[in-house]
């Protein structure tokens, strides 16, 4: 071999030894991200909603590299699940547990993904991310991560719960006590006169689930089709039409110029509003490079929401912004007969453990003033 | 006269229901209280109690 082709040959692998480091960083590089999840207040604070004014949890998703900087445009598809089906106990919302309550695909322009949501019911929850790179976005590996996290019941609703079981034990225990015992009264009335009062300590009931009130929102712009606006026109479609307590709704935005080209670079706003209520029960932005967003999300609350969709650009003046909105009813499910029979069973299975206690102490305290005349 | 006296029987009926008896009835009574309050679904006793149920532990409301 000559001198020449000697060199040559070093030099290319020089350059094939180059090659690969530098695949190798780049490899190194790309496996560097990660997901965060945040919420604020912290996920030991959130409570369910219970239809009791509490403000909406605010939840962040981060894609951020190794130094826990946010990576700009990373896409992320999301799914929030429900906490599972309890065998023994449930929630107020059977029909929620073990459901999926939203998905999403959506561009973090910032690397950083908001949303303001009211969580249905205790338990644990789970957020499954896919985080990929964006487009121009720098490169990084596919993530993966399943978050779980646990919502607290209400410590009311414990205390009530467990108030609910002291009465049911305390009206079987005395009724136990009274007619077992020897007959000094008559027990017929002293029973009417036992559930009387017990059905008195009972809480009183709040403000009714008005079927027919209507909550006026402001400015509530037009609602359903395509809204047109100065220079956007913004297009609502959903599937179904309606929603069903337990299953999911699509939810589609299109933000289009007047010839109906869709535009680019929309930041979307979604605020979804409970109107029996009148508050809001999600608020998110989505940007959207190609004008279009799709989003699926569970109406756990049978009663009509409406859900108002404002597209206005990221770069501020590039079009006006538009606003459309979609009442949307919610079919409500009664709960299932073997949940409530369940239930049912187990608080009158506490009035039954009182009867025996109360008759058990009958019959000791007889039993003790026998013996003790002898 | 005690021949004559009509010898009457007066036979008193206890009207006192028995232990069991009593006991069920109150278990009747206590579960359809229970019932209407907190898991029937008829819609105008739902709506009354409903922020009621909502405020229990381990009351199924929808």
């Amino acid at each position: 071999m000559s001198n020449e082709q000697r060199v040559t040959r070093d030099e290319g692998r020089v350059r094939w030894g180059a090659a690969v480091m530098l695949v190798l960083c780049m490899a190194g590089a790309a496996s560097a991200a990660r997901i965060e999840f945040r919420s604020e207040p912290d996920f030991s604070a959130i409570e369910p909603v219970h239809h009791s004014g509490n403000a909406p949890a605010r939840y962040t998703l981060s894609v951020v590299d190794d130094a826990g900087r946010p990576i700009p445009v990373a896409r992320v598809k999301y799914t929030l699940l429900s906490p599972p089906v309890n065998a023994f106990f449930t929630s107020d919302f059977p029909i929620v547990e073990g459901t999926t309550l939203m998905e999403g695909d959506a561009f973090l322009a910032d690397g950083t993904l908001s949303w303001e949501y009211l969580t249905p019911i205790r338990g644990d929850y789970r957020l499954v991310v896919d985080a990929t790179p964006g487009f121009g976005a720098a490169a990084f590996a596919p993530v993966h991560d399943e978050i779980r996290y646990h919502v607290n019941e209400k410590a009311s609703n414990i205390r009530n719960g467990v108030l609910l079981m002291v009465i049911l034990f305390g009206v079987g225990f005395v009724s136990g006590y009274i007619i077992v015992r020897p007959r000094t009264i008559r027990p017929a009335i002293a029973l009417v006169v036992l559930a009387l009062v017990s059905d008195s300590a009972m809480p009183p009931p709040a403000s009714a689930h008005g079927g027919h009130e209507h909550h006026e929102v402001a400015a509530a712009p037009a609602p359903g089709g395509v809204t047109k606006g100065d220079s956007a026109q913004l297009a609502l479609s959903f599937d179904p039409p309606s929603g069903t307590v337990g299953k999911l709704v699509t939810i589609r935005a299109v933000a289009t110029d007047p010839d109906s080209k869709p535009l680019a670079n929309v930041r979307f706003t979604v605020r979804l509003h409970h109107l029996e209520d009148d508050k809001d029960m999600y608020t998110s932005t989505f940007v959207a490079p190609d004008g279009t967003f799709t989003w699926r999300n569970q109406f756990f609350d049978g009663a009509e929401h409406q859900i108002i969709v404002t597209a206005a650009p990221v770069e501020s003046g590039a079009f006006t912004p538009v606003t459309a909105a979609y009442t949307m009813d919610v079919e409500a499910i009664c709960p299932p007969d073997n949940v409530v029979a369940r239930m049912w069973t187990f608080h009158m299975a506490i009035v039954v453990a009182g009867m025996a206690c109360g008759a058990f102490a009958t019959r000791r305290s007889r039993r003790s003033a026998a013996e003790g005349g002898i | 006269m005690s021949a004559n006296m009509t010898s009457h029987r007066h036979e008193k009926k206890s009207i006192a229901l028995s232990m069991t008896v009593q006991l069920a009835l109150v278990l009747i009574m206590v579960g359809v209280v229970l019932y209407a309050v907190l898991f029937t679904t008829y819609p105008p006793v739902h709506d009354f109690f409903h922020e009621l149920r909502h405020s229990m532990l381990l009351i199924p409301c929808h």
